[in-house]
C-alpha cells in the first residue's frame, strides 16, 4: 500500500523543495532590469528545479537556454537520444537530492521535527488539529451517529509510516470488531468523531500512538504514523 | 435639526457636554439648549423613502425558491411539483415540505406530513435508512419541542424563558408539548442509541418538563456537572421586559450608543427579515428606568432586514452614524444594499446611503469602521459573501472628508473574494495604522497588515500564515482585544462548523467531536501569534454568531458574551458567557449568571446602560426561520464592588469619535502600579459596543494617569488627577479631562405596574 497517490500535495512539495530547502548560494538584489519581475522569477524556476546544481558550463547553459526559446518560439528540437539520458540523469539526480532532504525531514529524534511533520499535513491535506495533537480530517458517511468510549465498531485501517509509502501491516484492520477503548489513542478519539460508513485521514503523532512505550517492530520510533480509516458499523452492546 | 454643539468652538461644546442635562455647577449653559428634546415633527426624507422602496422591490422580485427561508411561500411551490415527481423525488419533497411546514409555524401540518410520509412508506414497502428514519422522528420531535416553546417560551414569555438549564419560570406549563417530544425522542434513541442529537433534546425536553435529570434515563442522561459553571459569578436577571426592550424579532443586530448626547445609553435593534415585524427599531433612553421606542419619530419606519449594524461618524460630527448590513446567508438572493443612516442629532436619521456613493447591492454582514489612511475621517471596510459563481469582492470606501466616499479596494489590494461572516479593525502591530482581521465562513482566515501609503494608493499585506494564524476552518464572529492587558492587540475567532446539536452535546461530555473549535491568538509583540485556546480554556465548540466583549465584574479583564446557533430548529444550544481570570485562563460562567438563553442568539453589546457603574448586556435573540423570532434580553448587571473609569474621548485631529484610539489606564492596586488597555470602537464584529469606554479597574482606589494614543498624530496624550468611579470627557490635546456627572437610575427588577406590554 501507497500513501502517496492520496497525499500528492506533500510529495511535490516535498520534491519541488528538495533544493529549494537547500540555501545554495546568497541572493543577489535585482540589478535595475526593466522586466525585473520576469527575472526574478527564472531565478526562482531555477533554484526550484536544481539547475544550478548540475554543474554545466557556460556553453552548455547557453545551448540548454536555446533549446527552451526554440520551444517558446514555437519550433522546438527534436529529442535526440543522448538528450535523453541527459533528462534521465538530470532527473535521477533530482530524485536522489529530493530524497536525501526528505531522509531529513523523517529524522524524528531531531527536536521540533514531529511538530513541523504535523503542522505541515495539517496545511497540505486541510486536516484539523485537535487539543489532543491528532491531524484528521473525516468524510461524513452521511449519518449522526458517533460511537462512545464504551462501543465496539466495525473498522478498517491502513496504515502507512511517516514517509507516507512504507506500509504498516501490523496496524491494519480489515473490517474488524474493535472496542473503541482498545484502539490507540489516536484512533480511539478519530474514531469517536466518525459515523457509521464515513471515512477519515488521520496523522497520529507518536504521543497519541505508542508514545514512551514498546513500539512495534516494523514501525519507526517516534514517528508519526498515518492512518486511513472506514468505519462500519458502531455494534451496540447488549 | 443640527446639533447646536457645532455652533460653539469644540473646548465649549466639550465642556457643554460634560454639563448637559447634568446639573453640574458652574456650568452657565442652559440644559435646554444644548440638551433639547428629540424632534418630534422630522419627516423622512426623500433618501430614506427611496431606501424603503428598494429593500421593497428586491424583496419582491426574488424568488422564493431559491431563499433557505421564505417557507411559507415555499411549501405551495414545493407542493406543485409532487405530480410529477418519481418515488424518490416524491419522498424527497415531502420532507422537505414538512420541513418548511415547520418553520412556517405550521405544526399540526408538519406533524400531518410526516404522517402521510410513514404511510408513503408502508404503501411502498421502503424500510428507510437510519439516516432517514432519525430525520423523521426528529423532524416529529421537533414540531413537538417547538409547539412547547411557542405556548410557553413565546406566549407567556418570562425572563426564565428557554434559559439553559431551565428551571424556576422557565418550566413550561403547557406540558403537551415535550411530552410528546420526550416520547419521540424515547423511540428514537431506543433504535438509535448513538444519536447524540437526539440525547441532547431529550435532556433538553426533560428540563422543560421540569423533570430533568431525575427522570432522564441514567444512559441518556448529560448530568449537570457538566454544565456547571466554573466561577460563582452572580446571576444577572433579565430585565428587557421590565423596560420594554424585550424586542420579539427574528436574528438582527444591536447598537448601544448615547445617540442624542445626553448621556444615556440607547438602543438600536434590527431584524433580518422583510416584514413589519423586522424593522430598524430604535429606544431612547430617559434615563429613569423607561425607554420609549422612537422608530417612527426618527424616521426610520419601512427600514428593515438588517443583519447587523455598526456605528461610526462618517461625517466627523461627533454623533454616531449607523450602517445597517443586508443580504447575508441569502446567496443569490441577498444583493440587497446596505444602509449609512446619518444621525442628525436630533434623534432622527437620514439614510444618506446613495448620496454617499455606498449605495451596492452584495450580500453583507460586516464592516468594519477606521481611518486607514490617517486623515482624520473614518473610511470604511465591508466584506460579502460569495458563493459559487456569485462572486462579491470585498469593498474598501475611502471617506473623501465631504460626506462622500470612493471605493479603492482593488488599488490597496484588499478585494477579497470568500464567504466573509466578521470582520475588525486593530493595530495588532503598534505602528499606529490599523489593520484588519478577517473571518471567513470556510476559508483562510486572514490578517491584513496595513503597509501605509504605495504610490499612488495604500498597501495592505496578508500576513495570517505567517503570523502563525491558521483556522479555525470554519468560523464567524472574531474580534481584536488586549485580554492580557500587555499592550498588544490579541485576536479572538470563533468556530463555526458542526454536523448537527450532537457535536455540542459531545463537547459538554468532553467526547472527541469534529465541530469547530474557537481560537485565542496571543500576540507574541513581534508579529506573530501564539494559538493559546487550550491554556485559556476556549478551545469549545461554541458554534457563535452574535459577539462581544466587556468587564462583566470590572477586574479589569475583558469578557466575552456569545450568541449562539444555527438555522437548525434542532440546534437549541446556550449562549455562553466566559470570565477571564486575570488574562490567564477563561471562566465558563453561563449558569452562574443566567446567560445560558437557547434560542438563537445574534447581535450582542454591552453597556452601562443605566449609569451605575458596571456594564449591562444586551442579547439579540431570534433565529433565521420566519416564524423563529424571539424575545431579546438584557442582563441587569447586579454589582460588584469594583471600581471603575469611564472614558468620552473626543479627537481633533483624529476622527472626532475617537475611533481607533488606545488608552492605558495606569491604575494603583494594593500599592503596586497596573496597567489597563482599552482601545475605542464597537467592539467584536456581530454587536455594538457603546463607542464610550467602560473601564473596570477592579480594587484600584488611585488612578495614577491615563494615557491616551492619538493614531493620527502619534502623539500620546498623558491625563492625571482622575478619580476612580467617575465618568470624564477628554478631548485631544487638552491637558484636563472634563467631569461628566452621568445620571444613574436602577433597573427595574419587576414588570412596570399595570403589566408590560411586550415587544411584538
Amino acid at each position: 500500500m501507497n500513501f502517496r497517490h492520496l497525499l500528492p500535495p506533500v510529495l511535490l512539495l516535498s520534491a519541488a523543495s528538495a533544493f529549494a530547502a537547500d540555501p545554495g548560494p546568497a541572493s543577489a538584489a535585482i540589478p535595475d532590469h526593466p522586466l525585473a519581475t520576469y527575472a526574478s522569477l527564472g531565478s526562482s524556476f531555477a533554484g526550484d528545479t536544481g539547475l544550478a546544481k548540475l554543474g554545466w558550463s557556460e556553453a552548455q547553459f547557453n545551448a540548454f537556454l536555446d533549446g527552451i526559446r526554440a520551444t517558446y518560439r514555437g519550433q522546438p528540437y527534436a529529442l535526440i537520444e543522448d538528450a535523453g539520458r541527459l533528462r534521465q540523469e538530470v532527473q535521477e539526480r533530482l530524485k536522489q537530492a529530493s530524497a536525501e532532504v526528505e531522509r531529513g525531514q523523517l529524522d524524528f529524534s531531531q527536536p521540533g521535527r514531529v511538530e513541523a511533520y504535523m503542522k505541515e499535513a495539517v496545511k497540505q491535506y486541510k486536516l484539523q488539529l485537535s487539543d489532543s495533537g491528532l491531524a484528521y480530517g473525516i468524510n461524513e458517511g452521511g449519518s449522526n451517529f458517533h460511537p462512545g468510549p464504551g462501543d465496539t465498531v466495525v473498522l478498517t485501517c491502513e496504515a502507512v509510516a511517516a514517509d507516507r509509502e512504507t506500509p504498516l501491516p501490523g496496524l491494519a484492520l480489515k473490517e474488524q470488531r474493535a472496542k473503541v477503548a482498545d484502539l490507540l489513542p489516536g484512533l480511539n478519539e478519530a474514531v469517536q468523531m466518525m459515523s457509521p460508513r464515513s471515512s477519515a485521514l488521520v496523522v497520529l503523532p507518536p504521543d497519541l500512538s505508542f508514545g514512551s512505550g514498546p513500539w512495534p517492530d516494523g514501525v519507526p520510533r517516534g514517528s508519526p504514523i498515518l492512518c486511513m480509516l472506514q468505519l462500519h458499523e458502531i455494534v451496540t452492546p447488549p | 435639526m443640527r446639533s447646536p454643539f457645532l455652533l460653539l468652538p469644540r473646548a465649549t461644546a466639550a465642556r457643554i457636554i460634560a454639563a448637559a442635562c447634568l446639573g453640574l455647577a458652574g456650568f452657565a449653559v442652559a440644559a435646554p439648549e444644548v440638551c433639547a428634546p428629540p424632534n418630534d415633527s422630522f419627516v423622512q426624507p426623500e433618501s430614506t423613502k427611496r431606501m424603503v422602496a428598494m429593500l421593497r422591490r428586491i424583496y419582491s422580485e426574488a424568488d422564493p425558491l431559491r431563499s433557505p427561508f421564505r417557507s411559507e411561500e415555499k411549501v405551495p411551490l414545493l407542493r406543485a411539483r409532487l405530480a410529477k415527481a418519481d418515488p424518490a423525488g416524491r419522498l424527497d419533497l415531502k420532507v422537505q415540505i414538512a420541513l418548511h411546514q415547520l418553520q412556517a409555524g405550521h405544526i399540526a401540518e408538519a406533524l400531518k406530513e410526516y404522517d402521510e410520509i410513514d404511510a408513503y412508506l408502508r404503501e411502498l414497502h421502503w424500510m428507510p435508512e437510519p439516516m432517514l428514519q432519525t430525520t423523521l422522528l426528529t423532524g416529529r420531535a421537533l414540531c413537538h419541542l417547538r409547539a412547547g416553546e411557542t405556548a410557553n417560551c413565546l406566549l407567556n414569555h418570562n425572563p426564565d424563558s428557554c434559559l439553559f438549564p431551565i428551571q424556576g419560570g422557565g418550566v413550561h406549563q403547557l406540558q403537551e408539548g415535550s411530552r410528546a417530544a420526550v416520547a419521540v425522542l424515547t423511540e428514537l434513541l431506543t433504535k438509535f442509541p448513538n444519536d447524540l442529537r437526539a440525547r441532547w433534546l431529550l435532556n433538553i425536553a426533560y428540563m422543560t418538563l421540569g423533570e430533568y435529570p431525575a427522570q432522564v434515563p441514567a444512559k441518556w442522561l448529560i448530568e449537570p456537572a457538566r454544565f456547571a459553571s466554573e466561577y460563582p459569578l452572580a446571576r444577572f436577571p433579565d430585565v428587557a421586559g421590565n423596560v420594554g426592550l424585550d424586542v420579539d424579532s427574528l436574528a438582527g443586530g444591536v447598537i448601544l450608543e448615547d445617540f442624542d448626547h445626553d448621556g444615556l445609553l440607547d438602543v438600536m435593534v434590527s431584524a433580518w427579515g422583510f416584514t413589519e415585524r423586522d424593522q430598524l427599531r430604535v429606544f431612547r433612553n430617559n434615563g429613569d428606568g423607561t425607554f420609549t421606542e422612537r422608530t417612527q419619530q426618527a424616521g426610520l419606519e419601512g427600514l428593515v432586514s438588517g443583519l447587523n449594524l455598526r456605528q461610526g461618524d462618517y461625517n466627523n460630527d461627533g454623533y454616531a452614524d449607523v450602517l445597517v448590513l443586508r443580504g447575508a446567508w441569502l446567496g443569490t438572493e441577498g444583493h440587497y444594499p446596505f444602509s449609512l443612516l446619518r444621525n442628525n442629532g436630533d434623534f432622527t436619521f437620514t439614510d444618506v446611503t446613495e448620496e454617499a456613493g455606498l449605495l451596492h447591492l452584495k450580500p453583507t454582514q460586516s464592516a468594519a469602521w477606521f481611518d486607514y489612511n490617517g486623515d482624520g475621517w473614518l473610511d470604511l471596510y465591508v466584506v460579502n459573501e460569495s458563493s459559487g459563481r456569485d462572486s462579491n469582492a470585498c469593498e474598501l470606501y475611502r471617506n473623501n472628508g465631504d460626506g462622500t466616499f470612493t471605493e479603492c479596494a482593488a488599488q490597496c489590494g484588499v478585494d477579497l473574494v470568500g464567504f466573509h461572516k466578521g470582520v475588525v479593525a486593530g493595530d495588532f502591530n503598534n505602528d499606529g495604522r490599523p489593520d484588519l482581521f478577517l473571518s471567513d465562513r470556510a476559508g483562510p482566515k486572514r490578517l491584513l497588515r496595513n503597509d501605509g501609503p504605495a504610490g499612488n494608493a495604500w498597501h495592505f499585506t496578508d500576513v495570517a500564515e505567517a503570523a502563525g494564524i491558521d483556522g479555525p476552518l470554519h468560523s464567524f464572529p472574531c474580534w481584536f482585544w488586549d485580554y492580557d492587558n500587555d499592550g498588544w492587540e490579541d485576536i479572538m475567532v470563533t468556530g463555526y462548523g458542526i454536523q448537527d446539536v450532537g457535536d455540542i452535546a459531545a463537547d459538554y461530555l468532553g467526547r472527541p467531536t469534529s465541530g469547530m473549535r474557537a481560537r485565542l491568538y496571543h500576540n507574541n509583540g513581534d508579529g506573530t501569534f501564539t494559538n493559546v485556546s487550550k491554556a485559556a480554556g476556549l478551545s469549545r465548540v461554541l458554534h457563535a454568531m452574535g459577539a462581544n466583549f466587556g468587564d462583566l465584574d470590572n477586574d479589569g479583564w475583558l469578557d466575552f458574551y456569545v450568541g449562539t446557533g444555527d438555522p437548525d430548529f434542532a440546534t437549541l444550544i446556550p449562549s455562553r458567557m466566559f470570565r477571564n481570570d486575570g488574562g490567564k485562563r477563561f471562566q465558563d460562567v453561563t449558569t452562574a449568571g443566567g446567560f445560558g438563553q437557547l434560542q438563537k442568539g445574534h447581535g450582542i453589546a454591552f453597556g452601562d446602560i443605566d449609569n451605575d457603574g458596571d456594564q449591562d448586556v444586551y442579547s439579540e435573540v431570534g433565529g433565521a426561520a420566519e416564524t423563529d423570532n424571539y424575545h431579546n434580553q438584557l442582563f441587569a448587571n447586579p454589582g460588584t464592588g469594583n471600581h471603575w473609569l469611564k472614558l468620552q474621548l473626543e479627537g481633533v485631529r483624529t476622527n472626532r469619535v475617537a475611533i481607533g484610539a488606545r488608552i492605558k489606564v495606569v491604575a494603583i492596586e494594593q500599592g503596586a502600579e497596573r496597567a489597563i488597555y482599552r482601545t475605542v470602537g464597537s467592539g467584536a464584529s456581530f454587536g455594538a459596543n457603546p463607542l464610550r469606554q467602560e473601564i473596570g479597574l477592579g480594587q484600584a482606589a488611585a488612578i495614577d494617569r491615563v494615557e491616551i494614543f492619538w493614531p493620527v498624530t502619534g502623539q500620546t496624550q498623558v491625563v492625571r488627577n482622575l478619580s476612580p468611579d467617575h465618568a470624564y470627557h477628554i478631548r485631544e490635546g487638552q491637558a484636563a479631562a472634563d467631569l461628566l456627572a452621568l445620571k444613574s437610575f436602577v433597573l427595574p427588577l419587576t414588570p412596570p405596574s399595570g403589566g408590560h406590554q411586550h415587544h411584538h
